[in-house]
């Protein structure tokens, strides 16, 4: 059943997201990412994906799911006509709990009918689910990822007193930011060391610059300077802004500026006023724009 | 107030009349009358004044100093103040027009006649109103408005902490043109204590951006990264090669004094270099932050301004000061002699070569030594001089390659018509920033890291490890003579390195021993202040002498704890175990208080509609559905976050004294607010663990450790965020912070090494190290926020107040820092263990929020409840 049968049948929320792709999603490799996320997908290993937020994770994992379903496509593996979704994403929240992820029994008309949850299907159709900032939701779901994140792959479905092996093209992958840790919000050990880890980070100039280009519709010399921006600003990372400014921002402000705001006020729109609430640090993140946009 | 000690009556007449005597004529009767006013009521003052009289009216026009000495005179009835006025306010009249000026006397004299001490502080500029008075008047913008901006600035710019500074306190061997000139020696930026040539603060402040930029430009675009060795194999220094070589008589030499070194005239080559490589870092700089193009392109306009004449200027100063000229403008000079033309075109074409995108300080040298070449043998003569054509004309004649013989010593040029090559006026923007300073002091650095490590792990210093050690960036040289030493003596330990140093130092001149010295030691001074430098923060401070906040007094660094170990803690948790299994025990009671919406219930106040649906729906389908359907609203959060701020003054060393037992039911000190419940309740346990206690001598600090200990037990097992802070310090600009524990920092090991690492230390200011902790609090976003400060007595430093003797400006200023916390909403509360505490404490806790534990030894037990009691 599809998202949108789900939606159909009314009473759910939409925390998560089946993707359909018609084109490639747009990544630019950083670094090793997509030959290391090729050899843990060959291998069925999970997979963490680590990094500060806006810095190309989900794009990342939907460039993935989109590659490999089509290389499987090409070798005949998968049929274009029958192929399923590639990817399932949910983003986590505190009230996330196991059953959300699992599935519940819903009312139909006098009947009861069982409609899984994200997890479940992406183990029956053989998707890549995608936990985004796992460690937001609520303790129960780790009793789900063990037994799907080792050599058993099965998924418990308490419920209805079911076991699910997962789909010969299921993977696990969740995400992580170790940027805002807190003390009871720690990835544990124990899930960690379950996972191959893929660090990210923000991209180096000149790619964030091409990034920037693509994604907002901005002029190479702009994006260039946008591109600069963040690397500035990101030298701040230690001295009281720890998350630096995201590429996600960084290409906000690009948007801004294609619809004709100037320079300098779309950055202070976009970036200073949304990074920081200390006004200090806001005025230097004004000065350093101002010293890279003439207006 | 102490008693005036007077002066003799002929000293002061003296001073007075030799200071009216040096004044200017038309100012001579205003002073005299001035200073004999101060006489007559503070004699002191008046020496002071007179002793200082000449510099300051020296600063000031004509009509300046009638108008300054006029307001010094209405303010003479308080000698103090006229005073303070008279040594310290001459240089504003450079910055504000006389109206504003006028009004902010006026300001400062009104508050004189409330509180002396205030108007005091007030003319050195020292108070919060006075400051901001001077703010909303003034155009110019002072270096300490803009320190954390600029501090920021620069290092978002440069890739890497810089801390910014005033010129005035830049060490005194890297000023060299003079104290007004921006520098950096790699680490911070100095910059002229105010700018106020512009007639708007935002331009002043422009201004200031492009100073610091230059000089994070340096470090940003690498002219501390010239190598020696990539220049020698230049063809356009071959000519130079054999001096380079030569260079051989100092234990090490940063590459920046090799490169110079190769050159017979400093002065010349340094000049040409900083020409191009100030041109290129201009370059960079426009090219990169182009929207600071228009600002820096300003500054460099009006730096013109300031500049000689090309013509008016010897034949090879005159060239320099044109190259500086296009450097600084872009634009050629036309008027120089027709005979010059051609080397001057020359010049511009070397120049030209660093203006790329890509130019490094390699092309700056490079470039330096064609320009050199071309100029160096050129008679420095007047372009009047009717032999400058030919001198000029021949120099044309000579190729390159083989520098010209020098003109002077052909006979053809009377020796008096060839000046002396001066050296350049600086350009003010660009500053007096030392390169070879920097390297060698950077370069000292990486070799003392490399050498410590090497200690620390036994490892031998070999030559190999040596030259891998400079290798990696230092770039300096040791002689061969230093070198074949240490290749002689291979497997060198460390300690045998430091024997052939001071061999070697022994071999050196005085002179190059003292230089050594003071870089090395100023090497070490770096990177003391590196280690701190982005953990350095600022505090008012209140000063109840003068009922207003001075601005930025207090300087609090951050310093990591180091060096303890894991065992005083496990000793402690084992000592207390049934004291931190009870505590527990105690807290885990809390705990349920926690969820914020308690859910899935069997019977609560309402239904939770997903799970009652839940439950519906598996009926029917006829599974056996849950019964908690139920939850309770409106359950208190615990959203708490506490910081434990630990006095680790001097006094934490002294040896618990017990007093003796009170009578049962008397055992606690009589209990303020509702705490009294919790201690009552936990009396009974604390008499148990008592007598199961060894009582074994200890410290103050020891005491505060253990309890310390207990707490973050308890803590750890209720889950609230906590975080542990110790101060310390010696005056003013040196609060030492100790974060121990942070709000984000797990209990790690580390911290609990850290917490076997506390000892006792210096003074105890306590309001600064409260307002950072504040700071901390706040930062944390938790709906509670608790302050605990555990002490052993009052606030002391000795600059806490102008009296040494009194408490009382530390007792103001903690009572202020604490109003502030519940300003902001932050609850404190103080416990200490000075049997005095009741003293002082009511006033500076407002009352109740503090308590004074009578048996020290208690405090492990005590401070749970506190805990306890304050957030529950
Ligand atoms: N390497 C990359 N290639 C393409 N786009 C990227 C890349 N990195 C970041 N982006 C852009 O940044 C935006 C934010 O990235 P996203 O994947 O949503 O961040 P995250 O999931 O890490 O929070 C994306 O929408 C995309 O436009
Ligand atoms: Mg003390």
């Amino acid at each position: 059943m599809s998202e949108r049968e789900m939606e159909r049948l009314g009473g759910v929320e939409r925390f998560f997201e089946e993707h359909y792709f018609t084109e490639q999603p747009y990544y630019l490799p950083i670094r090793d990412e997509v030959e290391v996320f090729r050899a843990a997908f060959s291998e069925r290993l999970p997979v963490l994906l680590k990094g500060p937020t806006g810095c190309g994770k989900t794009r990342f994992i939907e460039y993935m799911a989109y590659t490999l379903q089509q290389e499987r496509i090409k070798q005949g593996i998968e049929s274009p006509d029958t192929a399923t979704s590639p990817l399932i994403t949910v983003a986590c929240h505190e009230d996330l709990s196991a059953s959300d992820l699992v599935g519940r029994y819903l009312l139909k008309d006098e009947e009861t009918v069982w409609i899984d949850g994200p997890l479940t299907r992406a183990v029956k159709i053989g998707a890549i689910c995608y936990l985004d900032e796992i460690v937001e939701a609520r303790k129960d779901t780790t009793v789900l990822i063990h037994p799907l994140a080792d050599y058993r792959r099965i998924l418990p479905i308490e419920k209805k007193g079911q076991m699910i092996h997962a789909h010969e093209n299921f993977l696990l992958v969740i995400s992580y930011n170790p940027g805002y840790q807190s003390v009871l919000k720690n990835l544990k050990h124990s899930t960690r060391q379950r996972f191959v880890a893929i660090d990210f980070d923000y991209p180096p100039r000149e790619a964030e610059a091409r990034i920037i280009v693509h994604e907002s519709g901005i002029d190479m010399r702009a994006a260039d300077q946008l591109a600069l921006l963040g690397e500035k600003v990101r030298h701040l990372r230690e001295h009281g802004l720890e998350e630096g400014v995201s590429t996600r921002l960084l290409i906000y402000a690009g948007k801004l500026m294609v619809s004709g705001i100037t320079p300098r006020r779309a950055c202070e729109l976009a970036v200073a006023k949304s990074i920081t609430d200390d006004r200090e640090l806001e005025q230097v993140v004004t000065e350093i724009t101002r010293s890279i946009f003439e207006s | 107030m102490k008693p005036k000690q007077q002066v003799n009556a002929d000293v002061v007449a003296r001073a007075i009349s030799k200071a009216v005597e040096n004044a200017p004529d038309a100012s001579r009767a205003a002073l005299g009358d001035l200073l004999e006013t101060l006489a007559r009521l503070d004699s002191k003052i008046a020496v002071r004044c007179s002793d200082a009289a000449a510099g300051i009216l020296l600063q000031l026009s004509p009509s300046q100093q009638a108008f300054f000495l006029a307001h010094a005179l209405a303010l003479a009835a308080q000698p103090r103040v006229a005073g303070e006025f008279f040594c310290r306010c001459a240089d504003l009249l450079q910055h504000l027009d006389e109206d504003a000026f006028r009004s902010w006397v006026e300001k400062g004299r009104a508050i004189g006649q409330e509180n002396e001490a205030a108007a005091v502080a007030f003319f050195r500029q020292e108070s919060h109103a006075s400051i901001s008075a001077l703010q909303e008047l003034r155009k110019t913008v002072h270096i300490a408005e803009v320190t954390r901006l600029l501090h920021l600035f620069c290092t978002a710019i440069a890739g890497r902490t810089v801390g910014v500074k005033s010129t005035a306190e830049a060490p005194e061997e890297l000023i060299r043109k003079g104290h007004h000139l921006p520098l950096t020696d790699g680490k911070s930026i100095y910059l002229p204590g105010l700018i106020s040539r512009s007639a708007s603060h935002r331009e002043n402040f422009e201004e200031y951006k492009v100073l610091a930029a230059h000089q994070a430009g340096y470090i940003e675009f690498g002219t501390f990264e010239l190598d020696i060795d990539a220049l020698l194999d230049h063809p356009a220094l071959a000519a130079f090669e054999r001096k380079g070589k030569v260079v051989d008589s100092s234990l090490l030499a940063s590459h920046y004094e090799l490169f110079f070194q190769m050159f017979d005239e400093p002065h010349l080559v340094r000049d040409i270099f900083f020409a191009l490589e100030d041109g290129r870092i201009d370059f960079r700089l426009r090219e990169k932050y182009r929207g600071l193009a228009p600002e820096l392109a300003k500054v460099a306009a009006s730096s013109l301004n300031e500049r000689p004449e090309p013509l008016s200027l010897p034949l090879q100063e005159a060239l320099v000061e044109s190259l500086i000229r296009l450097s600084i403008s872009g634009q050629i000079e036309e008027d120089l002699p027709h005979e010059a033309l051609p080397i001057y075109r020359r010049m511009c074409g070397f120049f030209s070569r660093v203006l790329r995108p890509h130019a490094t300080v390699t092309d700056s040298a490079v470039a330096t030594a064609s320009i050199y070449s071309a100029l160096h043998g050129l008679p420095n003569i007047s372009l009047r001089s009717p032999s400058c054509p030919d001198a000029l004309r021949e120099a044309h004649d000579t190729p390159l390659s083989a520098p010209p013989a020098d003109a002077r010593s052909d006979g053809k040029l009377s020796p008096t018509e060839v000046f002396p090559y001066q050296p350049v006026q600086p350009v003010a923007y660009r500053g007096q920033t030392a390169p070879e300073l920097v390297q060698l002091a950077q370069s000292l650095e990486i070799l003392r890291d490399g050498i410590t490590r090497a200690e620390e792990d036994g490892i031998p210093l070999t030559r190999e490890l040596l030259e891998e050690l400079l290798r990696r960036g230092a770039k300096i040289k040791i002689s061969q003579m230093t070198a074949k030493q240490l290749a002689e003596a291979s497997g060198l330990f460390i300690t045998d390195l430091k024997g052939v140093l001071q061999e070697k130092l022994k071999q050196l001149t005085p002179e190059e021993r003292r230089k050594f010295a003071k870089l090395l030691e100023q090497a070490l001074v770096l990177k003391r202040e590196d280690r701190v430098s982005e953990r350095v923060f600022y505090y008012d401070e209140w000063d109840y002498l003068i009922g207003d906040y001075r601005p930025r007094w207090c300087r609090v660094r951050e310093i990591p704890l180091e060096g303890g170990s894991g065992e005083i803690v496990a000793r402690i948790q084992k000592e207390y175990s049934a004291l931190i299994a009870t505590v527990r025990r105690h807290f885990q009671r809390i705990r349920p208080e926690m969820l914020k919406r308690v859910k899935r219930l069997k019977m609560g106040e309402e239904i939770e509609l997903n799970d009652a649906v839940d439950a519906v729906i598996e009926r029917r389908a006829g599974l056996t559905p849950s019964e908690r359907i139920y939850q309770k609203r409106d359950r208190r959060t615990r959203d708490v976050a506490t910081a434990f701020l630990l006095d680790l003054s001097a006094s934490t060393d002294e040896w618990v004294v017990e007093q003796p037992m009170p009578p049962q039911g008397h055992r606690l000190p009589p209990a303020r607010r509702s705490l009294f419940d919790i201690f009552a309740r936990g009396d009974a346990e604390a008499a148990t663990a008592d007598s199961r206690m060894p009582e074994t001598a200890k410290r103050v600090i020891d005491v505060e450790r253990e309890a310390l200990v207990i707490m973050a037990e308890a803590l750890e097992s209720l889950g609230d965020e906590y975080a542990i802070y110790g101060f310390s310090g010696y005056g003013r600009e040196d609060i030492e912070f100790f974060p121990i524990k942070d709000f984000s920092e797990r209990y790690s090991e580390q911290a609990r090494r850290r917490i076997g690492a506390l000892k006792p230390r210096k003074s105890t200011r306590m309001g600064p190290a409260i307002r950072h902790t504040l700071a901390k609090l706040a930062a944390t976003g938790c709906r509670l926020k608790v302050l605990i400060l555990l002490s052993d007595g009052y606030p002391q430093d000795f600059d806490y107040g102008p009296d040494r003797s009194s408490r009382d400006y530390g007792l103001h200023d903690t009572t202020v820092a604490l109003q502030e916390a519940r300003r902001n909403n932050i609850h404190t509360f103080c416990v200490t263990v000075d049997q005095a505490g009741n003293d002082y404490l009511r006033e500076m806790c407002r009352g109740e929020n503090y308590l004074v534990v009578k048996k020290p030894s208690a405090l492990p037990r005590i401070l749970p409840r506190v805990y306890r009691g304050l957030t529950v």
